[in-house]
């Protein structure tokens, strides 16, 4: 193929005319090629987004942006659905080789776990299906091995021993805001577990959750960075009173400054 | 062009995040492209409605592939056009309501239709207004070739068999009527 017909191929590649077959020669093609040639390429096709120019003036609805947010998000809860119920043969959790040192009581705490991780799974494919109830207490228990990792056996409780866990119900300062957080309290181990969904990601961001007296804040419980899409921060020794005001709060990198993301009051 | 350049190295952080599901990302994605994939998807789709479906679609796909984008193949928003243009092409070929061979008057039994009497038979179509008066400006069988692709979606296969053309002679008429668009866009658009 020579430079020419790279270049044919190029443009036909932006109209989306190539066959899978074709495409897959363009794109072998263009990596085989000299730098030169590829960057003859790749200004060709950059030249073609020129092609907007043909376009016609119009723009999109304004629920459309909403639209495709929730679009987006649902296929990622899917995809976390779909990875947390890839439980095989070979996951750490299943695998029962003969290991130095580790008792029975382990594995049948790392089967319990990997069938948690299982009936996580179908749970999450539930919930997704009411994506709607966002402010459901296990909604944001998206991804099991997440919420493993973070908090061990005791995110079983969640699931199966419910009258042992209390769940606080956290509402958003700003209705508009497409983060979640759940907090599970088990009572019995003094033990907080924290699941911050979709909180923007970045090395300056920081969060707090924070204890609220008259408005203000009396006292940080725990402060943390928002890692992917799903960020579980266990709180221990961590006691909770009838009554109690919390609040998950964002610390601007520059001022410091904190705002209130999320509210709650505790109803025991 | 995007209104917004941004350097390669911010483009590949943004695409890291919404690959990583990252919202605000994904809003960041949206409120820099969305605009541009709206109109994409307008001038191919028959219906609005069917172009915010393929809108929300695109950026699904944008998401599922941002992990694979690589600034040194493509700036963001030539990488974001391509993809958006495959998803179109490959949804208007699904699609029923696409730019048949029957609209273009070439149901069985009748003479192909020249290209005069396809313009005239798509000009009643708003979306395609301002784009028709440039392809006009294309000798004839550039024409016929870049209304049945860019606007039909139709496979070079399909357009060699409809014209009776070698499937090499479209492929290069369609190759030069769409160089020829995009120099006369740039042409005409206001300095």
């Amino acid at each position: 193929m020579n430079t020419m017909d790279l270049i044919e191929l190029a443009v036909l590649d932006a109209l989306g005319m190539l066959e899978p077959g074709e495409a897959e020669q363009f794109e072998a093609a263009f990596r085989a090629a000299p730098p030169a040639t590829q960057e003859r390429v790749r200004a060709e096709q950059s030249r073609l987004a020129d092609l907007e120019r043909l376009l016609p003036n119009v723009a999109p609805s304004a629920h459309l942006r909403e639209r495709v947010l929730l679009a987006v998000r649902e296929a990622v809860l899917a995809a976390a659905v779909a990875r947390a119920s890839e439980i095989d043969d070979d996951s750490d959790l299943l695998r029962l080789r003969p290991t130095r040192g580790v008792t029975s009581i382990w594995r049948v705490a790392a089967i319990a776990s990997a069938a948690a991780c299982v009936a996580f799974g179908v749970a999450f494919g539930t919930m997704v299906n009411r994506y709607n109830e966002l402010d459901n207490q296990i909604k944001s228990n998206i991804d099991s091995q997440v919420q493993l990792q973070a908090f061990g056996a005791d995110a079983m409780d969640i699931f199966f021993n419910p009258d042992a866990v209390k769940a606080v119900r956290f509402v958003p300062k700003d209705p508009g805001n497409e983060m979640l957080v759940t907090l599970h309290y088990l009572d019995e181990k003094r033990l907080g577990l924290l699941q911050c969904g979709y909180f923007p990601i970045g090395a300056s961001t920081r969060y707090e959750l924070v204890v609220m007296k008259n408005g203000q804040i009396d006292s940080v419980i725990q402060q943390f960075k928002a890692e992917g899409m799903l960020t579980a921060q266990r709180l221990t020794d961590f006691i909770i009173h009838d009554g109690m005001q919390l609040a998950l709060v964002s610390i601007d990198a520059v001022t410091n400054k904190k705002s209130i993301l999320f509210e709650a009051t505790i109803t025991l | 062009m995007t209104k917004h350049p941004r350097d390669s190295k911010a483009d590949l952080e943004l695409m890291r995040r919404v690959a990583a599901g990252d919202q605000s990302a994904i809003g960041d994605l949206y409120d820099r492209f969305g605009s541009l994939v709206y109109r994409m998807a307008y001038q191919t789709m028959p219906t609005r409605a069917d172009a915010e479906d393929a809108v929300q679609e695109i950026f699904v796909r944008l998401w599922k592939t941002a992990d694979r984008y690589d600034p040194k193949r493509a700036a963001l928003v030539t990488w974001v056009m391509l993809l958006s243009r495959r998803h179109l092409v490959d949804r208007l070929r699904r699609s029923q309501a696409r730019l048949r061979p029957s609209s273009l008057g070439e149901s069985s039994g009748q003479a192909p239709s020249n290209a005069a009497e396809d313009l005239a038979r798509l000009e009643h179509v708003e979306r395609y207004r301002d784009v028709l008066e440039l392809i006009k400006t294309l000798p004839e069988l550039q024409q016929r070739v870049v209304i049945r692709a860019y606007l039909g979606g139709q496979t070079l296969r399909q357009i060699g068999e409809e014209l009776n053309t070698p499937i090499g002679t479209v492929k290069s008429a369609l190759s030069r009527a769409l160089v020829r668009l995009r120099e006369r866009a740039v042409e005409e658009a206001p300095i």
